[in-house]
C-alpha cells in the first residue's frame, strides 16, 4: 500500500497536537498518548533514541516543576524528607502523556517522509506559504545533525565530571544551550543558502489532496482518537 | 604584473582603472562583459555599525578574482553584500552600487535574480546543505527555479554523476564524507548552470585532497567562460588561479595584486594573517621526557570495522604529535578512543601505567573540532567557575591564561570570537591537568594570525609538560608546532619525516610556488 499524503499527515498531526491540549482528563489524554506514542515511536526509528531522551527529560522537568507548584491532594508516597502528593503525580501524568501524543504525532508525520516531497506537499496540496513548509522539512535535516551533536556534547560532560544527562533543570540549561547555540548558527546559514539557491523563487503548482484508502484509514483513526475519549470520563 | 602594494605606499589608494561612474551615477566597467561590479561606500550589519569601508572593483568573464585578508576583515560580509544578502536577508545595509549581470542585488527584485545568475558555496557544507540525501540537495535547487519534478530529479542524478556521487544519490547526507559533502556543495550550487560561482572560504573544512577537487572544479568552471569570486585566508591554494587579488583589512581595501606576489609581499601578507606561503617547518629542542601514554597493537573502529588497526603509539611528556590523514581515515576516532570515550576493538592504552578504558580528564583529555559543545557557563567567568570548581585549579590560574578575560567577562563563551572559543577550549581542557591534550583539527578556520597564537599557546602549555596530540590536516600544525608527525594511510598509521609530510600535504593540495 502506498504512503498516505502528506497533508492529511500532516492534519492527522495538527489535529493530534490540538486535542493534547483540549483534553484535560487523564483518560483521555492517556488514549492519545499511548496510542501516538507508541506508533510514533514504532515508525520514527531514526529518531528513537533521541525523543525518548527529550521526554525523559521533559517528564523529569515536569516532575520537579509539579513538586514545587502542584504538590496538593492525598499522599501519594514519601521518599526520605520529601513527600509526593496525587496533584504532582496527576500533573505530570498528565503532560508527560500530551507531550508523548504530541512527539508521537510529529513522528508519525516526520519519519516516513523526506523533507522534499514534505514541502511540495504542503505548499501544493494545502498551499501553505513557502517558508513554513520549509521549515517544517528542514527539521528533518537537523534532527541527525542534533543527535550527532548530543552525543558530542554529553561526552564533554563526562570530561568536565558532569552527568551525561542532567537531572536538575538548571543542570538542563547546560546541555539545551550548547545543542540550541550551535543549532541556531547552523539554521541562520541555512536559511540564507535556501534563499541563494532561489527558494524566494518558488512557484508551487497546485494540486488536489488525493484521497484514497491509506487517507481513509489515517482519517479513521483520527476520528476514532476523538470519538472514543469523549466517552471516557 | 602589476602591483598596488601597501607595503610600497601606504595607505593604498583606489585607481578607478577597472570602471568608469558615468554622468547618472551608473557604473560602467571597462572589462569586456563584466559579471560583477561593484562600489561599495559603506556597509554593516546594523545601523550605525560599518564594517565594510570603500571598496570597489570588477570581475569580468572568465576571470577569477580572490578576496583574502585575516578573520574579521570583512571577507564574507562582502560576499553578503555583493549577493544582496546582507540588505535583503539579515536586515543590514550597503552605502553603494554592486550590479551582477545587469541586475542590482541591493533592490527587492534585483535580489531574486540572484540565485539564477550565480551559485554561491558557503564556508561550512554542515550549515549550507539543508536537505536529508544528496538527489534532494540538487534537486532542491531546480525546484525553486521552476524545474519540473521529473526534469530536476534527472538534472540532478547527471550532476550528481559529473561529481562522483550518484552511488550515493539516496544516501543520508550525513553517511557522507567531509570532502564528498564539499563536492556535494558545488553540484547544488551550479546544477543550474550559472554564470558566476562565489565561494566563501571553501577551503576551510576540506584536506588537502579535497582543496586539489575544488582547483580542478574552479579549473572546469572557468574553460566554460563562468567568472569565479573566492574569499579566502589560505590564499596560497588559490595564487596560480587568480587574475587578481585583492586584500582587505578591516572592511577596507588594503592592497591589490596582480600577478604572483612576490616573497616580501607573501611574508607581509603573513603578518596581517594571510596564509600566502608554503608552510613553515621549525624546530624547538624537546628534552624527550617519560613516556605519559602508550598504545600497543590498537585497532580503532566502529562495529567489527577497524578503521585503523596495529597502531602503536608513544608521547612522551611536553611532547606535540601530530597525526596527519584524510578527512574519514580514522584520526578523529582514534582521538576519541585515546580518550576513553570508544572502547578499542584491540589493544591496550596506557596512561602512566594505568590502563585507560574510560573517560578521565585528569589523564587525557579531549578538546572536539567544535568548542562549543565543551562550554557549560552562561558567561566567560561562570565557565571559568565551573571548570575551576570540578578540576580544583583556581580561577585566578585560569583567568591569567586567557589575555582578554578581563574584556570578555560577562560574554557568553557562545558569543566569543572564533579564535578566542578554541583558545577557552583548550584552557579549560588545560584546568583538569591531564598528561595528555588530545585536539581535533584545532586550526580549523583560523588565519595565519589566530594560528600563531594557538602554536604560541599549545607551545608554551607543553613547556610546562603538557603533551598533546594533534589531529590535523594543515601543513602549518604539522610544521610549526608538531616534533612528530604521524601519517593515517590505509588503514594504518605510520611515522614520517614532518618535512615530508608538509610537502606532501601541499602537492596534495596543488600548492607549488
Amino acid at each position: 500500500m502506498r504512503r498516505p499524503s502528506i497533508s492529511i499527515v500532516f492534519i492527522y498531526s495538527l489535529t493530534i497536537t490540538l486535542l493534547a491540549f483540549a483534553y484535560r482528563s487523564t483518560w483521555r489524554l492517556a488514549v492519545i498518548g499511548l496510542l501516538n506514542g507508541a506508533a510514533g515511536i514504532y515508525y520514527g526509528k531514526r529518531y528513537r533514541k533521541l525523543i525518548l531522551l527529550l521526554l525523559a527529560l521533559s517528564v523529569w522537568g515536569t516532575f520537579l516543576d509539579a513538586l514545587a507548584v502542584s504538590n496538593t491532594g492525598p499522599v501519594a508516597f514519601v521518599l526520605g524528607p520529601l513527600t509526593v502528593r496525587r496533584g504532582a503525580l496527576t500533573a505530570t501524568a498528565n503532560i508527560g502523556l500530551r507531550l508523548t501524543a504530541i512527539a508521537g504525532a510529529a513522528l508519525l508525520f516526520a519519519a516516513p517522509s523526506d523533507p522534499r516531497s514534505i514541502v511540495r506537499g504542503l505548499e501544493e496540496e494545502l498551499h501553505m506559504p513557502s517558508g513554513l513548509a520549509f521549515s517544517l522539512a528542514y527539521a528533518l535535516r537537523l534532527i541527525p545533525l542534533m543527535r550527532r551533536d548530543l552525543g558530542e556534547i554529553q561526552l564533554a560532560r563526562l570530561e568536565r565530571g558532569y552527568r551525561k544527562t542532567p537531572l536538575t533543570p538548571r543542570d538542563m540549561g547546560s546541555l539545551i544551550m550548547p545543542l540550541l547555540s550551535v543549532a541556531y548558527e547552523r539554521a541562520s546559514w541555512a536559511g540564507i543558502s535556501a534563499e541563494l539557491r532561489g527558494f524566494g523563487l518558488r512557484k508551487p503548482r497546485r494540486r488536489k489532496i488525493r484521497v484514497g484508502m491509506p487517507e481513509i484509514i489515517v482519517l479513521s483513526a483520527l476520528a476514532a482518537q476523538i470519538i472514543i475519549p469523549l466517552l471516557l470520563p | 604584473m602589476h602591483h598596488d602594494s601597501w607595503l610600497a605606499n601606504p595607505p593604498y589608494l583606489f585607481t578607478h582603472r577597472d570602471f568608469l561612474v558615468g554622468e547618472d551615477g551608473e557604473l560602467r566597467a571597462m572589462k569586456a562583459r563584466p559579471r560583477v561590479v561593484y562600489s561599495i561606500n559603506g556597509a554593516g550589519y546594523s545601523a550605525g555599525i560599518r564594517v565594510l569601508g570603500d571598496l570597489r572593483g570588477s570581475i569580468g568573464e572568465g576571470e577569477v578574482l580572490v578576496v583574502t585578508g585575516p578573520s574579521g576583515s570583512g571577507k564574507t560580509t562582502l560576499i553578503l553584500a555583493v549577493t544582496g544578502a546582507l540588505t535583503s536577508l539579515l536586515g543590514g545595509w550597503v552605502e553603494g552600487t554592486v550590479m551582477l549581470d545587469n541586475a542590482n542585488p541591493l533592490s527587492l527584485e534585483g535580489f531574486r535574480l540572484v540565485p539564477r545568475l550565480a551559485g554561491v558555496v558557503l564556508q561550512d557544507p554542515e550549515k549550507q546543505l539543508i536537505m536529508p540525501t544528496p538527489l534532494d540537495e540538487v534537486a532542491f535547487t531546480l525546484e525553486n527555479l521552476g524545474y519540473s519534478e521529473r526534469e530536476a530529479e534527472e538534472r540532478a542524478m547527471s550532476m550528481l554523476s559529473r561529481f562522483g556521487l550518484k552511488n550515493k544519490a539516496h544516501m543520508h547526507v550525513e553517511e557522507l564524507s567531509g570532502g564528498e559533502k564539499r563536492r556535494l556543495t558545488f553540484a547544488s550550487s551550479i546544477v543550474h548552470e550559472p554564470s558566476l560561482l562565489i565561494l566563501d572560504e571553501p577551503t576551510s573544512s576540506v584536506d588537502p585532497w579535497g582543496i586539489r577537487e575544488i582547483r580542478r572544479f574552479m579549473d572546469q568552471m572557468r574553460s566554460t567562460g563562468s567568472s569565479i569570486l573566492i574569499v579566502e585566508h589560505k590564499l596560497k591554494y588559490f595564487l596560480d588561479k587568480a587574475d587578481e587579488i585583492i586584500v582587505l583589512q578591516e572592511g577596507g581595501e588594503a592592497a591589490r595584486i596582480k600577478g604572483t606576489p612576490g616573497s616580501g609581499e607573501i611574508e607581509a601578507l603573513r603578518k596581517i594573517g594571510v596564509d600566502a606561503g608554503r608552510a613553515r617547518i621549525t624546530s624547538r629542542n624537546v628534552t624527550g621526557g617519560r613516556p605519559v601514554l602508550t598504545a600497543r597493537s590498537l585497532a580503532v573502529g566502529y562495529g567489527d570495522k577497524p578503521l585503523l588497526s596495529n597502531v602503536d603509539l608513544e608521547v612522551r611528556e611536553g611532547e606535540i604529535l601530530a597525526i596527519v590523514g584524510r578527512n574519514g581515515c580514522g584520526k578523529t576516532t582514534l582521538l576519541k578512543t585515546l580518550a576513553g570515550a570508544l572502547k578499542p576493538l584491540e589493544g591496550e592504552i596506557m596512561v602512566e601505567g594505568e590502563e585507560m578504558r574510560e573517560i578521565k580528564p585528569g589523564k587525557i583529555f579531549y578538546v572536539p573540532q567544535q568548542p562549543d559543545y565543551l562550554f557549560l557557563g552562561r558567561s566567560l567567568r561562570d565557565e571559568l567557575l565551573k571548570a575551576s570548581r570540578k578540576s580544583g585549579t583556581s580561577i585566578s590560574q585560569l583567568s591569567s591564561m586567557i589575555p582578554w578575560y578581563e574584556e570578555s567577562i560577562n560574554i557568553s563563551p557562545y558569543r566569543l570570537s572564533h579564535g578566542q572559543r578554541r583558545w577557552l577550549s583548550i584552557i579549560i581542557a588545560w584546568g583538569y591537568k591531564p598528561r595528555v591534550i588530545l585536539l581535533d583539527e584545532p586550526t580549523t578556520g583560523l588565519d595565519y594570525k589566530l594560528f600563531r597564537r594557538l602554536r604560541d599557546l599549545v607551545l608554551k602549555l607543553a613547556a610546562g609538560g603538557t603533551s598533546f596530540i594533534i589531529s590535523t590536516h594543515d601543513p602549518r600544525v604539522v610544521g610549526e608546532i608538531a616534533d612528530r608527525a604521524l601519517l593515517a594511510d590505509g588503514g594504518k598509521l605510520r611515522e614520517e619525516d614532518r618535512a615530508r609530510i608538509v610537502g606532501m600535504l601541499e602537492e596534495e593540495a596543488g600548492v607549488t610556488s
